[in-house]
């Protein structure tokens, strides 16, 4: 990921998170720097733990298997696809190395290599409710969330860490095949993934950006879906949901017009298993069931190329 | 008074006339005689786009507070028992302010109209530009051998401002990338869009916009047709993160691929006329990368200009202060590509590096596909911009001394002569002159 333009230095971070803390002791915001840092040190370790290596997980201790607590690591529910963050991506997708993300699958020749490639994505994957469910659906899937927000990229990591120890003991070592990434799909996602790679993309409750001149910075739009359909191979499939009708017609709009999408039957949609997880699996999602909401959903399946 | 240096030169292909922008204006030379044959200014001041605008908000607000007031008064004519209402009408009306067009702070930072993006289409029907002051893009029929050469066709202005322009391979499609991304494409001589320029996509007006056929989501610095060996049309765009993409035209939404190589933004993109398989991209990065983008996303040659330039870097390629983070930024220097064109008969590719006073020449290699360094020029002065008439094998090169403003440097012996050349635009002093060298603002920078 030779890119240089790593988050600031982690030690130096920590640092200043306890010198605040002494200070602050009392303060939330303070409470909150000091648990992520806790988990940031064991992220380290956790990192490249393969489900062998169950020994470093143990000196860690306890704490490690528990699920982290969502309320250390909330973050304002925006963010702006324009800005230039700092964010770490591969100049080309040969480059990326998808063994920090995938340890237990590292190829044994080359390890700097994966036995497969990450074939289902969840763009905005936010709290990651989507991924641990469709881990054990998709056994033999490679699932990779992205989330633009630090902190809650982060809670996923720490989230799926804790799924992994707590499952290395069980026969089918769940959630080795999903996990997460900061970045900006709207800018990047080519420098990830391969033309024709992924088979399915996820856009789980997207900001709706309500105001028509921020409608740009909607995650699906006509410029943007062209490059999804160069992502995703022939036959591969968007799934949308929001509880916004307006964001929700206005996705259905932009994907009927690209030629290169179709619509899912409505039958189709029924019988697909990933429809009813999306629906009920992401926080979001349980949410808007809780103030008895409506779901909208939209299903659009990749179509080859028309002749050129 | 000082002549203002040149921001851009263009040559023709037969090697005639000489296009120039300086500040808001396009002068039109004849190449060999040097005589000024026209000359076009953009008119429009820089506040256009925010007085029409406010033009409109006051209408609208003075025609609000008549109304009011009509009916004010009809309610206070019609029923006086019902004075409580008639009284917060009345607080109503006399509240509504009509607003002021605003005007710049003190501390505002300036704003420019010059001219920029100057494009000759590939048969030179056309002459393009872009405008900073209206965002508009503006097409000049040309009139070669007439004396007035410049025939303005069109003046279109759009919402977000105009960045780069191309046509289609029949020069009836103006395709346009501007800089939130999106690339258009209208009829060059189709009748402008009426009022789409101070369109406020707050409201509905998006309508007005024609849908994009392609986008990125970053600011567009480079889009290019051009032509594969099928004889189908490609179009090449080039972004402010890192991206080249090549799309398909006119079905744009087919991606053909990604060449990924670059790691600062791209804004120079050339395929020469000698190997129309070649692509040759520079901007950021302290190198120019050429491409087989035919066959090919990864890079064919990585041509390093950083040995080359370092010694000419100036305390003007300190990163800026507000980005200063370590002692070893306090003397890091940064460059950029500022443009690069090629000599097509004797295939040689010619590069200035953003606001230095050097030029570097390389020479292709046929058999091995490969540019090799040939020769480093270098002036006394700041070169402005550039530019190669092919046809007499010479860079027309514009100096930033205020006095002198175009040299002439010959590929064959590489002698370097002054190109004496009127110009009618001079300024008091140096405050008054158009910042020259832009490019380098393009580099990202972020704290998070």
């Amino acid at each position: 990921m030779g890119r240089g333009q790593q988050t600031p230095n982690p030690a130096k971070a920590a640092k200043k998170a306890l010198d605040k803390g002494s200070h602050l002791n009392r303060q939330d915001d303070s409470r909150r720097k000091n648990y992520r840092q806790e988990r940031l040190e064991n992220r380290k370790v956790l990192k490249n733990v393969k489900f062998e290596d169950k020994n470093e997980i143990e000196a860690i201790g306890d704490q490690v298997v528990v699920v982290p607590k969502k309320k250390f690591y909330r973050q304002r529910a925006h963010s702006n696809p324009f800005s230039d963050h700092r964010l770490d991506y591969p100049t080309r997708p040969e480059d990326m190395d998808w063994t920090r993300f995938f340890p237990q699958y590292t190829s044994s020749d080359d390890k700097k290599q994966l036995v497969k490639p990450v074939t289902i994505a969840d763009v905005g994957c936010g709290y990651g409710g989507l991924l641990v469910q469709l881990a054990p659906l998709f056994p033999d899937n490679l699932i990779m969330g992205m989330e633009i927000r630090v902190q809650v990229t982060e809670y996923v990591e720490d989230r799926i860490f804790a799924l992994r120890s707590q499952n290395l003991d069980k026969a089918n070592k769940l959630y080795q095949n999903v996990s997460v990434m900061r970045g900006n799909a709207m800018k990047f996602l080519p420098n990830f993934y391969h033309r024709a790679q992924l088979e399915k993309m996820f856009f789980c409750f997207p900001d709706p950006h309500f105001k028509n001149r921020k409608h740009k910075a909607r995650i699906i739009t006509n410029t943007l879906l062209s490059e999804y359909a160069y992502v995703l191979k022939d036959g591969g499939i968007i799934y949308t949901i929001t509880d916004v009708l307006d964001l929700h017609e206005w996705m259905v709009k932009h994907l009927d017009y690209h030629p290169l999408f179709e619509r899912l039957t409505k039958e189709e949609e029924a019988q697909d298993v990933c429809v009813e997880t999306m629906m009920n699996a992401t926080e979001e999602g349980q949410k808007v069931s809780r103030n008895k909401g409506s779901k909208y959903v939209a299903c659009y399946r990749r179509l080859p190329n028309p002749e050129l | 008074m000082l002549k203002h240096p040149f921001s851009s030169l263009v040559i023709n292909k037969e090697g005639t006339l000489l296009f120039v922008t300086v500040q808001n204006n396009i002068l039109v030379y004849e190449l060999q005689t040097k005589e000024l044959l026209d000359r076009w200014t953009d008119e429009v001041s820089t506040d256009f786009v925010i007085k029409k605008k406010f033009e409109k908000i006051i209408e609208e607000a003075k025609k609000k507070k008549e109304d009011s007031e009509k009916e004010e008064k009809s309610a206070e004519e019609s029923s006086e028992k019902d004075s409580n209402a008639a009284k917060k009408q009345k607080l109503n009306s006399s509240k509504a302010k009509i607003p002021k067009i605003p005007t710049p702070g003190p501390g505002a930072p300036q704003i420019f109209n010059d001219v920029r993006n100057l494009y000759l289409t590939p048969s030179e029907k056309y002459l393009i530009v872009t405008t900073n002051s209206d965002k508009a893009v503006v097409i000049f029929k040309l009139h070669k051998g007439e004396k007035s050469v410049l025939e303005l066709i069109k003046r279109q202005p759009f919402p977000k401002r105009p960045c780069s322009v191309s046509v289609s391979r029949d020069e009836k499609q103006l395709v346009l990338g501007d800089k939130f991304g999106d690339v258009y494409s209208i009829a060059v001589e189709s009748p402008i869009i009426e009022d789409l320029g101070e369109s406020n996509l707050d409201d509905k007006d998006e309508a007005k916009l024609p849908t994009p056929i392609l986008g990125h989501v970053s600011m567009l610095t480079n889009v290019m047709m051009t032509v594969d060996n099928n004889g189908k049309e490609k179009l090449i765009t080039g972004d402010r993160d890192e991206h080249i993409r090549i799309s398909n035209f006119p079905k744009s939404y087919v991606i053909d691929k990604f060449c990924f190589g670059h790691r600062e933004f791209v804004s120079e993109l050339l395929i020469p006329e000698f190997d129309r398989s070649l692509l040759i991209s520079g901007g950021g990065d302290e190198f120019v990368l050429t491409w087989d983008w035919l066959h090919d996303d990864k890079p064919l040659q990585k041509i390093d200009l950083k040995e080359y330039v370092t010694p000419y870097l100036t305390d003007s390629h300190l990163i800026p202060v507000r980005w200063v983070k370590t002692e070893e930024d306090k003397t890091r220097k940064e460059f950029c590509v500022a443009k690069i064109a090629v000599s097509e008969k004797t295939r040689k590719l010619v590069v200035l590096p953003e606001q230095t006073r050097i030029l570097l020449v390389f020479k292709f290699d046929e058999d091995r596909k490969k540019f090799e360094f040939e020769k480093l020029i270098e002036d006394d002065d700041t070169i402005s911009c550039m530019t190669v008439d092919s046809m007499n094998d010479k860079v027309y090169y514009g100096v930033d001394n205020k006095k002198d403003l175009v040299k002439v440097l010959d590929l064959d012996g590489f002698s370097v002569s002054k190109y004496e050349i009127e110009s009618p635009i001079e300024v008091e002093d140096e405050k008054a002159l158009y910042p020259l060298y832009n490019i380098g603002q393009l580099r990202k920078r972020s704290e998070h």
